[in-house]
């Protein structure tokens, strides 16, 4: 016996189901989506994919205030296999008031990692001490123009200055949400001597470096420093003021792929992939109690016509399987409606500059792997719910 | 009649209902537990550092293009918290050396020496004392290759000013970039205009910087821009507010939850109630009275779960941060909850299931229960 030609599901009851459904895929897929994108955000600051090395102070608790002498910039270029390095200083500030970051870069060698797509001006020059470029996003949150003079403030030390907005960049990445200016603009708003960076980033070519040999040369430069032989070479000067060796230990000093390295910030703290697809998974199960109910809901409001059909010989197996299958083409429209809401509710919010993380606007990608849970859960709840009903 | 209420509470309904709100809220309280716990470490982070005791006076949006009275400097000078003042005038100029021309900034102070001191300045050459005499910064130095006792021309909006470079100086900060001259040379660069761009205001030690930039900004005029130095709790606290703006976007949709859920309950409540309301529609019960009933059971049940699942958020994060605290011990997460937030929560979930029943309890105290099939 078949009940599929008979239509005793009332759409308009069927509705608080499906928008219960919607609701909950949404609540997931918002949490799944914000929480992944701003991970991997976080992941991808410094760069992507396995040949961006940074090299870093391992005693640092975040990624903007470690300290790393400059002048190994030098020792690591020296090395062969690796492309280009890019000595900076990350740091938090405040331009026009507003929190932002900043980044102190020597443009030449930053370029070489990060190509921006410059939209408006040009890049500030070797001789433009107090210039910056500002992302095309912080852009226009703070309504900075080219040719403006911003006021900058420090955040970690007591620095104010104004730079000349030489450029408006593009680079669709989270530098799109800063402002980029020369090295010795950062050291100052961190308040680190000229011979000092936040970070070394470099570009290798793995088939002839190594993180661990780039380790080993930054270690010979440790023991080296203590030899009166070592000051023979000179560097060259991409900084106005030239570098110095400096004392350092080399136990301090990490090199990790810069993707690896931004994860295991997160990861100190518990955060990964997988730790953030679980709490969106236990909110999604928490709040789909709801569904639950609201299963229980629609059975209540067609007990009438349940009972007409088991009086005319309908099992209660075969009633939940046909329910199961009325139901499923609803659950599956309705979780489907559900992400595409998301995507547009974020995109709107995003788009507003509303939804920012230390200052980043968060960008997120449509994950497969959340879409699919958010299907496969919805699906699987409402199948359990009608299953557990009693007829 | 509303002792009615009771028929309805003994329902099975009402014990799923709770638990089914219940959970709801409990995300709500969990998450906002964490994200106070977010805001409390940044806080605790802000205060780890002490501010700076220099407050910065200045008008417009930049400091080159500000012009102050300096008649500021006079409003200022007699506070009892202030340790010292330094009006200064900054310009954007083009300077013409041995070298070729370049653009820097130019800034004038009363006393070269002493702001330079207060900078522990290493300087190479002597200071400008005369009106012919600038020093330069090393960067600006190296970048355009001044040399000590190098003349140059200084010209800003048609105004010339020739200096003799006297000293070159290292402070480690922004002044390396600059010329500092005396700020009557930059008055007369200016083509005599008195106005100042900005005056660093410095505290004396212990003194609150709170109160003082409210004392300050209150003594003088609207327009004038007074601001700390060292913006640490302000940049912490516009962070935060990006956090709990998150939150309570979040939060939007979780109430939107409880609504469709309260509109269930309550749709689901009306269903296996017909009884008992055809029965007291039967006894007299105006449409109201069936109303309001339905509203008291759904806030009833809603205050309960909303109490219910505050206590359960909280003790659902306690539990897994201590989890997580043994598996990583730099995790260590203790949720808060304020009273107030508890309260909101309450009151919002309250307003949600409200506004989530009334179309189902309108439409109940509407219905002919004497043409229902019971």
């Amino acid at each position: 016996m078949s009940l599929l030609p008979f239509k005793y599901l009332r759409l308009r009851r069927v509705l608080a189901l499906a928008l219960l459904v919607a609701l909950s895929s949404m609540l997931f897929s918002t949490t799944a989506f914000t929480l992944v994108g701003y991970y991997r955000g976080f992941n991808i600051y410094l760069g992507e994919g396995e040949d961006i090395v940074a090299v870093y102070d391992r005693g640092s608790r975040t990624p903007f205030t470690g300290i790393v002498p400059a002048y190994l910039t030098e020792a690591v270029s020296r090395l062969d296999g690796v492309v280009a390095v890019s000595p900076e200083v990350i740091i938090p500030c405040a331009v026009r008031g507003q929190p932002a970051f900043l980044r102190g870069i020597v443009p030449d060698n930053f370029l070489k990692l990060n190509p921006l797509t410059i939209l408006d001006g040009r890049m500030f020059g070797e001789q433009d001490l107090n210039s910056a470029i500002v992302g095309v996003r912080l852009a226009k949150k703070l309504n900075i123009k080219l040719g403006d003079k911003v006021l900058v403030t420090g955040v970690l030390v007591n620095a104010w200055l104004e730079l000349k907005v030489e450029g408006i960049f593009y680079s669709n990445s989270p530098a799109d949400d800063e402002i980029v200016a020369p090295l010795h603009v950062g050291q100052w708003l961190r308040g680190l001597d000229y011979n000092q960076v936040t970070l070394i980033r470099a570009k290798v070519d793995r088939r002839l470096v190594s993180k661990t040999s780039i380790y080993e040369a930054i270690a010979r430069e440790a023991l080296e420093q203590t030899q009166p032989s070592g000051g023979g070479r000179k560097p060259s000067q991409p900084t106005i003021v030239p570098w110095t060796r400096i004392s350092f230990h080399a136990e301090d000093i990490g090199v990790e792929e810069a993707q690896r390295f931004m994860e295991g910030y997160m990861e100190r703290y518990g955060v990964t992939r997988e730790s953030i697809i679980t709490l969106s998974t236990i909110i999604f199960l928490l709040s789909s109690t709801t569904i639950a109910f609201s299963t229980r809901t629609l059975i209540v409001q067609h007990e009438r016509e349940l009972e007409v059909l088991r009086s005319i010989g309908s099992s209660k197996k075969l009633l939940k399987k046909d329910m199961i299958i009325k139901l499923l083409p609803i659950t599956l429209a309705s979780s489907i409606a559900g992400i595409a809401a998301t995507i547009v509710f974020l995109n709107t919010i995003i788009g507003q500059g509303y939804l920012q993380i230390l200052s980043h606007t968060l960008t997120f990608q449509p994950d497969p792997t959340v879409i699919a849970l958010t299907i496969i859960l919805s699906i699987a709840l409402v199948t359990a719910s009608v299953l557990k009903q009693k007829l | 009649m509303l002792h009615s209420i009771r028929l309805f509470l003994r329902k099975d309904i009402t014990a799923n209902s709770i638990i089914v709100l219940a959970l709801l809220v409990a995300i709500l309280a969990s998450a906002t537990s964490i994200v106070n716990f977010l805001v409390f470490q940044a806080d605790a982070i802000g205060n780890l550092v002490n501010p700076s005791e220099t407050i910065i006076v200045s008008c417009g949006s930049s400091l080159t293009e500000s012009n102050l009275s300096p008649k500021i400097v006079g409003e200022l000078e007699n506070l009892s918290y202030v340790r010292a003042l330094v009006p200064q005038k900054l310009v954007w100029a083009n300077i013409t050396g041995e070298s070729g021309s370049f653009h820097a900034i130019v800034r004038g102070v009363q006393d070269v020496e002493g702001y330079l001191c207060s900078y522990r300045a290493y300087l190479n050459g002597s200071i400008a004392k005369g009106s012919f005499e600038a020093c330069a910064g090393e960067l600006a130095a190296k970048a355009f290759n001044l040399k000590v006792g190098e003349g140059l021309d200084i010209m800003y909006l048609g105004h010339l000013v020739r200096v003799r470079v006297v000293g070159v100086f290292r402070t480690g900060c922004e002044l390396d970039s600059e010329l500092i001259l005396p700020i009557e040379v930059v008055k007369e660069l200016t083509g005599g205009d008195e106005t100042i761009s900005m005056v660093e205001v410095h505290l004396k030690h212990g003194v609150s910087l709170r109160d003082a930039l409210n004392d300050i900004s209150r003594r003088l005029p609207s327009g004038v821009n007074v601001f700390q130095a060292q913006q640490l709790k302000a940049f912490i606290q516009q962070v935060n507010l990006q956090t709990v703006n998150f939150l309570n976007v979040w939060s939007t949709m979780i109430y939107f939850v409880v609504a469709v859920a309260s509109y269930l309950i309550s749709t689901r409540l009306v269903e296996e109630s017909c009884y008992e309301l055809a029965l007291l529609k039967a006894l007299g019960a105006e449409n109201k009275i069936i109303l309001s009933l339905i509203l008291s059971y759904t806030c009833t049940v809603s205050t309960s779960a909303s109490i219910l699942g505050v206590s359960l958020g909280l003790a659902g994060a306690q539990a897994a941060s201590t989890a997580l605290s043994w598996t990583n011990v730099l995790a260590q997460i203790t949720p808060k909850l304020d009273p107030m937030q508890a309260l909101q929560i309450i009151c919002l979930t309250l307003a949600s299931s409200v506004f989530g029943c009334i179309y189902p309890a309108y439409k109940a105290s509407r219905t002919r229960y004497e043409e229902k099939i019971l």
